[in-house]
């Protein structure tokens, strides 16, 4: 890069460019979420909740106990709540920080590329990522005691937030089973938690679903 | 500290720290997908760091699930459940490293 302007952290990794969009923080706040109908995981009759308020491309990120995602809209995302009681559900909206406007403030620090485009404003708090997991691997995620996991199209998110086996996200999958069906192969699994209770989820044979968990 | 940036806000919280691992968006795709199907997305060139997820739109009470995953260093493979055509949304995410 001949001109412009790029920071890096301690560890060589790029948090600051006028080459690359990030995602901001630009909302947050609490939904509460309706009971589900019934203690079991499978034939269950979830809450729900809705975050509105959205724009195209915003990514959701929310901290709670067993949700999912019920459907998406470019203004609005509708959540499950799969426990059986009413909670609480902490939500933050990450736009681009193309599709935002630039700070009218006499103070702070803002980068634009060379079309004028807003790639960084210190307005903003950006989305720091703590880590990915990989449903197929099972191999969960320790140490993002109270992140914000974000909610990535039809599958199922869990977060433990505070809890004494130190906030681990999700766990094994076990009992893979495949089977056909008229629009082809398909996996359901069984998700286990750290609480030996199981979840269903379904994805395609081969395939993983990956979920992203953001610092609170 | 050797290198990067601290940003508080008005309070005096941090809001990214010299440690911190930044989310940016490398690229983007949208598109529709067959019910049971396949789509393949070239992209550029897979680097540490980059992860792929999808932010699609869909309504409730569909039954289905999108995944999208590298199946080489320049090819993204999304793979549909449902039974009728289905947008999809994709985002490839990469950390800074």
């Amino acid at each position: 890069m001949s001109y412009g302007i790029s920071i890096e952290n301690e560890s060589g990794y790029l948090q600051i460019s006028d080459s690359y969009t990030n995602y901001v923080l630009v909302a947050s706040g609490s939904v509460s979420a309706t009971a589900g109908a019934t203690g079991s995981f499978s034939g269950v009759s979830p809450g729900d909740a809705t975050i509105t308020g959205l724009q195209a491309e915003d990514i959701v990120a929310v901290q709670g106990s067993f949700l999912s995602e019920k459907y998406r809209t470019s203004s609005a995302v509708g959540i499950y709540n799969w426990q059986t009681s009413t909670q609480s559900i902490s939500y933050r909206v990450y736009r681009k920080s193309s599709n935002i406007s630039a700070s009218t403030s006499d103070y702070g620090l803002e980068v634009f590329d060379a079309s004028g485009n807003l790639r960084f404003s210190s307005k903003y708090p950006p989305a720091v990522v703590l880590a990915t997991a990989s449903t197929r691997t099972g191999s969960g995620v320790s140490g993002t005691t109270g992140a914000y996991a974000c909610l990535t199209g039809t599958g199922l998110v869990e977060v433990f937030p505070g809890e004494e086996d130190g906030g681990f996200i999700a766990g094994e999958i076990t009992d893979l089973t495949v089977s056909a069906s008229s629009s082809g192969y398909s996996a359901q699994t069984d998700f286990e938690d750290n609480y030996d209770e199981t979840v269903e989820w379904q994805l395609p044979v081969g395939t993983t679903k990956k979920l992203l968990f953001i610092k609170e | 500290m050797a290198y990067g940036v601290q940003i508080f806000d008005a309070s005096g919280n941090t809001v990214l720290d010299t440690t911190d691992t930044v989310g940016f968006i490398k690229a983007s795709y949208t598109g529709s997908i067959a019910g049971g199907g396949t789509v393949n997305l070239t992209v550029p060139a897979k680097t540490a760091g980059d992860e792929v997820l999808d932010n699609t739109y869909y309504t409730a009470g569909r039954l289905g699930t999108l995944t999208c995953q590298y199946t080489t260093s320049t090819n993204i493979q999304i793979k549909s459940t449902f039974s009728g055509t289905q947008s999809y949304r994709v985002i490839i995410l990469y950390r800074g490293y």
